[in-house]
């Protein structure tokens, strides 16, 4: 309730008493908190603040102004009772006194964690540069592990935990605190060769890295939430086994050196080190040389969508009938050709701003290899491409999860557990993953290819036959029965690991992407290896499309789902029975659909002509029969508002130059739609 | 705000008082709260979305946001009857599970802003088995006519407006359950 109340604040501040939208949001929020907390002194100051807001919203209030300033100083007012008068307000503020205490136990001297009062934004960026380190730490880890004598790559380990542990004993956090302390007591006697880098002492590492990221997600829980997470048991042991290597290191070191490092004397050699950048690719070098600055991810997204709309505008104004009668050359004209470049320049660098880089994507995965390699006993060397890539933020967090699996997939089924075979089959013992980010058409691609096994089509066949899929194989080409694994519920996977298990089948992944507006791609030689291909969009906000009319209605057609445009020939079109149609497209029928009829258009139906429209998806490939393709063209994708997003066959909507809204059509979602039985087995094939 | 179906007639009536903008449907006049009233626009050309329950004519672009546009005709099994010069769209703002929710009214004509004082109210009649009550927070006397007061909230979260399969999240709500 704390939390409800502060971001009621929050929006208070922000508000303008102009803004109706705004006023009306406050006033819920008002007769919500209200519900909740009750009579009060409290009570009565948001009453009146809830009075004066409806005396806005109906005209009542003879100076808006002046009431709104009225109002700021009755929150700023409140705020200072809340923060003294904490119990009034806070239910449950967790003080976390209970999880100090397993800490506490094993930590030196450790203060309680987390306290409510830490400034959220002093700690957010914390979070998230404590974060940055351990990554950085995550990749020079795994070098590392290849060259255990990589000195620049533990310099950098040590610096991420050094640095770690210094802000945080400043923001109180002690299980991190402890725990980096503990590590970097490891890593700088590794720096002075009492340990080696490898083995036990790497894991261990690995372990603490992971821990500490756990942590960061716990402060950062806590900003949210006002409660601190009890620490893991597992904390516990793992300080117990870093201090036992460190004391058993020392020791073999023998004597002069004190069995226990003092920090400040660390602090001291400190600038020996980081003068010298490491010379291989530290995620953080570049970074530091651009200088970035940190903006809240919602106003970064607010930004890319006003530049939408003004993108709309912009083309709503230099289309319009006024302007286009006007003689080109004249002023006017030369204003909205000005107007139509700066737009263009906007929106390209408001997508730019959206674009991340996929480097910290695949170094995630980089981790995901190694752990899997030695949970399956797979040596696999890991090969990354094109880190420096850019993609949709939006777009980088959901294709992790499928790149996780495709990987467990390459991993678990593809790469032989035997590298003897492996040898006989001309291969090196050692499997190969290769991850790979291009660009390619205006897309970015992302492949995964493994040298193991490839598919096999008769395992594949029999389980597809199996699971009821198919009826049989006759007359599937092996391409065709590729296309099989990724169908619901289709899963190879022989007994259900943790690791590819769950049953989940690749039809996922495919979900994932598509939903992307993306397409999989799959190439697999049979004992050479499997090639999986992820064709993504550069960005979610905006779409190429291709414009098409029906009746009196435009939609909006995906490019990336459109294979072909056919004006069909008489006689292309065939009628199967009553109703159903198919075009006939170089002797292979392809199920068709009138969108006047399928979409329940208004107005008379062309029979005749029109244009026959292409596309493929997982649910099939289908031909939509336009009256007219009007042309293509970058789109801003709308919400539909409401949960209209759940409706079949439509994706979105668009706003057409003339300020009409166009919608997006959904390709499987339409045939879903017509789902027959017939297109069931076309999407099979 | 489904808690409010549980509340009392007699707080509700109280409640109910306060100003409301009044619009011609039909031969009837209703009223809606002014404080979820966000503007007032004309009729534009909206389009149709495929599938949708008829209640929503289709979506319409607000200054660059889709919203979409419920005919109130329709939604109270009116006649339909040719949009006018006067016909227009009331756009409100709607709370549905702690969202809101920005929608269309299309209506006849939008008459008046009009303050109701609690004597000028009554309750609803309840009448069995019809299911338009729970739309109506109140009807006012207003001489020389009577005027409905649409709980806009109800109107809105009946079921068949949102009748529609939620499928923006459903690939990853299966991931979780396989």
């Amino acid at each position: 309730m704390n939390d409800k109340f502060e971001r009621l604040c929050e929006a208070f501040l922000l508000a303008e008493h102009t803004d109706r939208d705004a006023l009306t949001d406050l006033r819920v929020r008002l007769e919500d908190l209200l519900r909740e907390i009750g009579a009060g002194p409290v009570a009565e100051s948001l009453q009146a603040l809830k009075g004066i807001v409806e005396r806005i919203l109906t005209g009542e209030e003879s100076d808006p102004a002046r009431s709104w300033q009225s109002v700021s100083e009755e929150i700023a007012r409140l705020q200072e009772r809340a923060d003294t008068d904490v119990p009034t307000l806070i239910v449950d503020g967790g003080s976390g006194g209970d999880a100090s205490s397993t800490i506490a136990a094993s930590s030196p001297a450790g203060p309680p964690p987390a306290s409510p009062e830490l400034d959220p934004e002093i700690l957010g960026g914390f979070v998230v540069e404590a974060r940055e380190h351990l990554d950085a730490a995550d990749v020079q880890l795994l070098a590392l592990e290849t060259d255990p004598s990589n000195v620049e790559a533990l310099h950098t380990v040590f610096r991420a935990f050094h640095t770690i542990k210094g802000a945080a004993s400043c923001l109180d956090l002690s299980a991190m605190q402890a725990l980096s302390h503990e590590t970097e007591s490891l890593l700088d006697l590794a720096r002075k060769g009492a340990l080696r880098m490898a083995g036990n002492v790497l894991d261990v590492v690995f372990e603490a890295v992971d821990a500490m990221k756990q942590l960061a997600s716990d402060a950062e829980a806590a900003l949210k939430t006002g409660r601190v997470p009890a620490p893991d048991a597992a904390l516990g042991d793992l300080l117990r086994r870093i201090r036992g290597m460190v004391s058993s290191g020392a020791e073999r070191r023998a004597g002069p050196v004190p069995a226990s490092p003092v920090p400040l004397t660390r602090d001291a050699e400190e600038p020996l080190h980081s003068e010298d950048d490491p010379p291989s690719p530290a995620p953080s070098a570049p970074a530091e040389a651009k200088e970035p600055v940190r903006v809240d991810a919602d106003r970064l997204d607010r930004l890319v969508d006003l530049i939408g709309e003004l993108v709309i505008a912009e083309s709503m104004v230099s289309q319009s009938n006024e302007v286009r009668s006007q003689a080109s050359g004249g002023a006017l004209s030369r204003s909205v050709a000005q107007l139509d470049k700066i737009t263009r320049e906007l929106q390209e660098m408001g997508m730019s701003l959206r674009m991340v880089p996929v480097r910290p994507l695949f170094h995630k995965m980089a981790r995901l290899v190694r752990d899997l390699s030695r949970k399956l006993g797979k040596a696999v060397e890991f090969v990354t491409s094109g880190e420096e890539i850019e993609i949709d933020r939006a777009i980088v967090n959901s294709i992790s999860d499928a790149l996780v699996h495709i990987l467990r997939n390459a991993l678990d089924h593809g790469i032989e557990a035997d590298p003897a075979a492996r040898v006989a089959a001309g291969k090196a013992a050692a499997g190969r993953v290769e991850l790979r980010a291009s660009h390619r058409e205006g897309a970015i691609v992302i492949e995964v290819e493994d040298d193991g096994r490839g598919l096999d089509p008769e395992a594949i066949l029999a389980k597809a036959v199996e699971k009821g899929i198919v009826r049989t194989g006759e007359g599937l080409s092996e391409q065709e029965i590729s296309q099989l694994i990724f169908l619901p519920g289709f899963s190879t996977a022989k007994t259900v690991t943790d690791l590819s298990g769950r049953g989940v089948g690749l039809d996922v992944v495919r979900t994932a992407v598509e939903a992307l507006r993306g397409r999989v791609e799959l190439q697999s030689r049979r004992g050479r290896g499997t090639v999986l291909r992820l064709r993504l969009p550069l960005t979610l906000a905006i779409i190429d499309g291709m414009v098409i009319r029906a009746g009196r209605e435009r939609y909006v057609v995906p490019t990336l789902s459109i294979t072909r445009l056919v004006r069909p020939e008489p006689g292309q079109i065939v009628r199967l029975l009553d109703r159903d149609e198919v075009l006939s497209l170089q002797d292979e029928p392809i199920p068709l659909f009138r969108l006047n009829r399928l979409l329940d258009v208004e107005g008379p139906a062309e029979e005749r002509g029109g244009v026959a429209v292409v596309v493929e998806e997982a649910a099939g490939r289908a031909a939509l029969l336009a009256d007219e393709v009007l042309g293509q063209q970058q789109i801003v994708i709308k919400s539909l508002g409401m949960n209209l997003e759940g409706v079949p066959g439509v994706s979105g909507g668009v706003i057409l130059p003339d300020g009409q809204v166009g919608l997006i059509l959904d390709v499987s979602g339409l045939l879903g739609r017509r789902g027959s039985a017939a297109l069931a087995l076309e999407g099979a094939r | 705000m489904s808690d409010a179906n549980g509340k009392e007639t007699v707080i509700r009536l109280a409640a109910t008082a306060g100003k409301y903008l009044t619009f011609g449907l039909g031969d009837e006049v209703y009223g809606l709260e002014i404080l979820k009233v966000q503007e007032i626009i004309g009729l534009m050309r909206v389009t149709r979305v495929p599938g949708l329950p008829d209640v929503i004519r289709g979506v319409v672009n607000l200054r660059g946001k889709v919203i979409p546009v419920v005919d109130l005709r329709r939604k109270f099994s009116m006649e339909s009857k040719a949009d006018t010069e006067r016909t227009c769209i009331v756009v409100v703002k709607v709370w549905r599970d702690g969202r809101g929710v920005i929608v269309g009214l299309i209506v006849d004509e939008v008459r008046e802003v009009q303050a109701i004082a609690e004597e000028q109210l009554e309750a609803v009649p309840r009448f069995s088995g019809d299911v338009e009550t729970p739309f109506l927070l109140g009807i006012a006397k207003l001489s020389p006519r009577v005027v409905m007061l649409l709980d806009v909230d109800q109107i809105l979260s009946s079921s068949e407006l949102w009748a529609v399969p939620s499928g923006a999240d459903r690939p990853a709500a299966e991931q979780e359950t396989r």
